[in-house]
């Protein structure tokens, strides 16, 4: 898939790295992707693999050590503070805990107002019918919601807040970070479905960040797998479902929990715990915990590549395709 | 398909619930946490409790060990334990269930275990609590449960703080914590939620076998309904305080009757769907429990619900066809599901 | 914008009200109401004292009653030794002590406060400079060093209130900076700064209204504070200079000339005594209504 010409979003070769006391902690190694526009792209990887900290390198909310991220035509990376200042309001984040998205001392309709007032696009009687338009677009009352604060929401209605302050400015691309991982699983139906019309009703691009493979599959057309700071496959949601050609992405998938009680019962497909981001593993990160691990896998870093159509594996040893 | 299931011969159940009501006083009014839950646990068994917040399945959990702040709190109905009544037992007798024959498994193990005492310790303090052994004793069968539990070099990480291991590690310390003093039943929080999927299969099995190995029952409490699917004998779906469906863990799947429970099954996501599958989402949100509306709980978001379901509350009756199967509702759904049909419904 | 379809999910939700905000509030209970009656009233007497029908707090009175004389009818606490209306030095030392008092509280506030606020939002190598600076000054002994400071520089209020003041700054600072990092921590602070909010956008409006409360609290605990320094600082010597009464010169008047002038004692010192307590436990009341709020959420 060329999607690099028309990319709306061009991320390369990425890394942030942290350090924390004279430990060096690389959190993101190398990673690269794009997003077209109005596409979805699930980035699924479990705790500590790094999938936040890309989202908010993308953001800018964290500066990247090295590594380019490419809106449009404009280099965020190399943009000063006054022009990332204005850049960054294309990319909107929503992030995992709703309650503390929200500052518990404003009115909600100041709250989702607040990127009118910043850049004084709109004011008096046109702000509060933005304000009220956006509030029933993520399915809130606006003459009862609007006035009150964030404590009187529940948890799922303080999300469908942070999405109405998030699309104030019309970004071009919405950044989801464990957006419903902290609710109940009905009102985490709804906010994807919320999330799913509100793309398709404003064009909207979405990076969507995830531990549950189920919920990306869900709002995916394309799916990237993250381990440990790296990439390890990047396929379209269908072809990585069904045919996963990297070993964590098969182990990922046998792991869940289907609700379907004739399922075969695998017994764990993964042991051992996955190793410290103080110290990972030379080579291919993942070595440590993979059944087809070889000598190569030690000495040599897999880089992406392009197996099938669009269908991308960072491995020495790839699984066999699976047939349709 | 599913575990081991209960112990043959007609024993008494190990643990009988009947009519557990738990109440909490508020500023607001009295908050009815658990009103009115039966049931039964043969010896061996695993039962899953299933529900989302405010469904009162930790209370309930909570409530069989006594395990709730006194003040506010009035435990109403019966806990009978192998013939012993546990509601209004004194502080003693419960001291002698807890841990020793009824255990405990929560929810963050960071914050159950306490962070300045070495793990070792902390399960050694436990056997030393109930079977009165030595210090040496207690430490070595320490070591010795950590193996059982899967931790990699025990004697070592024995000397850990808790905050030197990594979730899925302290998760198995407080498991074996839990059956160190070999209980008759196992009482799990939500043991998985917050680890990786590949420890959350991992930590299951482990309680699997341990169970298995220790003809222990067992009590899984989860929101999740995959964890339930293959690892449980019977599921218990609790909403609003109350249960309103019980039943065999497979009919329950084949043959879902209560609207909540096929609600909650609708909005799960699902891999073998395409990507784009519109979710059959509840709408609404779980009732105040402190105001409770006459009539079914469930009903202002039940997408059947008639003007009966809102005056009366329904009673938890047994399947005419099927008495295993138990469910509180004046409309039961009629027609099994095919677990495998496509959703109803647009894909987009 | 176009009409998204109409699905279920979105009708039912917009039918969902917000929960009304919480009527029921523990009330603040009938000790805070006496303690706030006291603080009114010294308030009022100290800003109303001229028009009050009180004596001059420095005038003798010679012949009548004289040095030393028991409550009565036209003294109500006495005289002190040097025939001076007890009752009225104690009004007009409410006065000072509450002027210095709020003078270095405001210091201490405003300073201690900002870059408290200022210290936790930058982070970096200002706030470890600052916060070294500062636990240094908490490590100083402070009374010996006002002392020193007060002996240099010569007895005046002003002086008096500047140094309480600047020593009080690095308590405060600490505690303000550590509210202001569990604010600034939080993903509404993020999510303003990457709607293109400015610092100072995001402090004056995200920060600050959520570190307020705290503010108020100490303000009144550090009120408390000064003022017991300052008697403190009287009874050595060291606070304003005489004839002007404050409290502590009260006590140090008592001590120094060892009578058995019972009101001269007692008076300035109950009167310090149920200021510090309604102050504190005010303080503590307003503590427990507004820190929960937040963690209430």
């Amino acid at each position: 898939m060329h999607a690099e010409r028309g990319a709306l979003l061009d991320v390369r070769d990425l890394h942030v790295t942290f350090t924390k006391g004279g430990h060096v902690v690389q959190a993101v190694s190398g990673v690269s992707f794009t997003l077209a526009r109005g596409e979805t792209l699930g980035l699924v990887g479990e705790s500590g693999c790094g999938k936040s900290t890309t989202g908010r390198a993308v953001a800018q909310v964290i500066r990247p050590t090295s590594g380019s991220v490419r809106l449009g035509d404009v280099e965020l990376t190399a943009a000063r503070s006054r022009s990332l200042r204005r850049e960054r309001t294309r990319l909107q984040m929503i992030f995992q805990d709703p309650v503390s998205s929200l500052n518990p001392r404003r009115r909600v309709r100041d709250i989702v107002a607040e990127p009118l007032d910043i850049w004084g696009l709109a004011k008096g009687a046109e702000r509060a019918r933005i304000v009220d338009d956006l509030l029933e677009a993520v399915g809130l009352d606006p003459r009862l919601a609007g006035p009150s604060y964030p404590r009187q929401f529940s948890g799922g209605q303080c999300q469908r807040i942070s999405i109405a302050r998030a699309l104030a400015m019309r970004p071009e691309v919405l950044i989801c970070d464990e957006i419903v991982s902290a609710l109940d699983v009905s009102v985490q139906a709804q906010i994807l479905n919320l999330v799913e019309d509100l793309k398709a009703s404003l064009g909207l691009t979405v990076l969507f960040i995830a531990h549950d493979l189920a919920v990306v599959k869900n709002v995916s057309d394309r799916v990237a797998v993250m381990y440990l700071g790296r990439l390890c496959e990047v396929a379209t949601a269908e072809s990585l479902y069904r045919s996963p050609r990297h070993p964590y992405t098969a182990a990922l998938l046998a792991a869940v929990l289907e609700p379907d009680p004739r399922a075969p019962r695998h017994h764990a497909p993964l042991q051992g715990e996955p190793p410290s981001p103080l110290s990972p593993p030379s080579g291919c990160r993942f070595r440590t915990r993979c059944p087809n691990a070889q000598a190569r896998c030690a000495e040599e870093v897999p880089e992406l590549r392009e197996l099938d159509a669009g269908h991308k594996v960072a491995c020495h040893f790839p699984l066999e395709r699976r047939a349709a | 398909m599913s575990t081991s299931g209960p112990v043959a011969g007609s024993h008494p159940a190990l643990l009988s619930v009947g009519d557990l009501r738990t109440s909490f006083s508020t500023p607001r009014g009295t908050l009815v946490a658990v009103d009115g839950v039966s049931f039964e646990l043969a010896r061996g068994e695993t039962l899953g409790v299933v529900g989302e917040s405010g469904s009162g399945k930790t209370v309930l959990a909570r409530s069989i060990l006594g395990l709730l702040p006194g003040a506010r709190t009035t435990i109403e109905g019966s806990v009978r334990f192998d013939g012993d009544e546990l509601v209004g037992a004194s502080a003693q007798a419960m001291r002698a269930v807890r841990g020793a024959r009824i255990s405990m498994v929560f929810q963050d193990p960071m914050s159950s275990l306490n962070p300045v005492h070495r793990v070792g310790n902390q399960i050694a303090e436990a056997l030393r609590v109930h079977l009165k052994v030595s210090r040496r004793v207690a430490r070595e069968a320490a070591i010795g449960l950590l193996a059982q539990v899967g931790i990699p070099s025990p004697a070592e990480r024995a000397r850990a703080y808790p905050l030197q291991l990594s979730g899925g590690m302290r998760q198995r310390v407080m498991i074996a914590i839990a059956l160190a003093c070999g209980p008759e039943l196992l009482l799990a929080d939500e043991p998985t939620t917050g680890l990786d999927v590949t420890i959350q299969a991992q930590i299951l099995d482990l309680l699997e076998d341990q169970r298995r190995l220790r003809q222990m029952a067992m009590i899984l409490v989860t929101h999740d309904l995959g964890v339930v699917a293959t690892r449980t004998d019977r599921v218990m779906v609790m909403y609003a305080g109350r249960v309103v469906e019980l039943a065999p863990t497979a009919r329950l799947f084949e043959h879902v009757r209560m609207p909540y429970t096929e609600g909650l099954l609708g909005s799960m996501p699902r891999l073998d769907e395409p990507s784009h599958t519109r979710l059959a989402a509840i709408p609404g949100r779980p009732p105040d429990l402190v105001t409770r509306p006459a009539g079914c709980a469930f009903s202002p978001r039940c997408p059947y619900a008639t003007a009966q379901c809102h005056a009366a509350s329904p009673p938890l009756v047994a399947d005419p066809a099927d008495p295993d199967h138990l469910y509180a509702c004046w409309h039961p759904i009629a027609a099994a599901r095919d677990l495998h049909a496509p959703r109803g419904a647009d894909a987009r | 914008m176009p009409e998204p379809e109409s699905h279920e999910a979105l009708d039912a939700a917009v039918e969902e009200a917000p929960a009304p905000l919480a009527e029921r509030r523990d009330p603040m209970g009938a000790t805070f109401w006496v303690c706030m009656g006291w603080l009114g009233l010294l308030a009022v007497v100290a800003v109303f004292a001229k028009y009050l029908p009180l004596q001059d707090p420095n005038a003798p009175n010679y012949l009548d009653p004289g040095a030393n004389a028991g409550p009565s009818l036209g003294h109500l606490l006495g005289t002190d030794a040097l025939t001076r209306d007890i009752l009225s030095r104690l009004a007009y030392g409410a006065r000072i002590s509450l002027v210095i008092g709020i003078g270095a509280t405001a210091i201490g506030i405003g300073i201690g406060g900002s870059l408290g606020m200022l210290s936790a939002y930058v982070r970096g190598r200002f706030d470890a400079g600052v916060s070294l600076v500062m636990y240094s000054g908490l490590a100083f002994p402070a009374i010996i060093a006002v002392i020193a400071v007060i002996s240099f520089w010569g007895r005046s209020q002003w002086h008096v209130i500047l140094v309480l003041g600047l020593f009080s700054v690095p308590l405060i600072f600490r505690l303000v900076r550590a509210a202001t990092l569990s604010c600034a921590t939080k993903e509404y602070v993020t999510a303003a700064k990457s709607q293109g909010a400015t610092a100072l956008r995001v402090v004056a409006r995200d920060i600050f209204p959520n570190v307020a409360p705290s503010l108020v609290v100490y303000s009144v605990f550090t009120l408390g504070g000064v003022i017991a320094t300052e008697g403190a600082l009287a009874f050595l010597g060291f606070s304003v200079l005489p004839p002007t009464p404050s409290w502590g010169t009260l006590i140090y008047d008592a001590s120094n000339d060892a009578t058995t002038n019972l009101p001269l004692i007692f008076a300035p010192a109950i009167a310090i005594f149920l200021t510090l307590f309604s102050l504190n436990y005010v303080g503590e009341r307003f503590r427990r209504r507004y820190e929960p709020l937040e963690s209430r959420l």
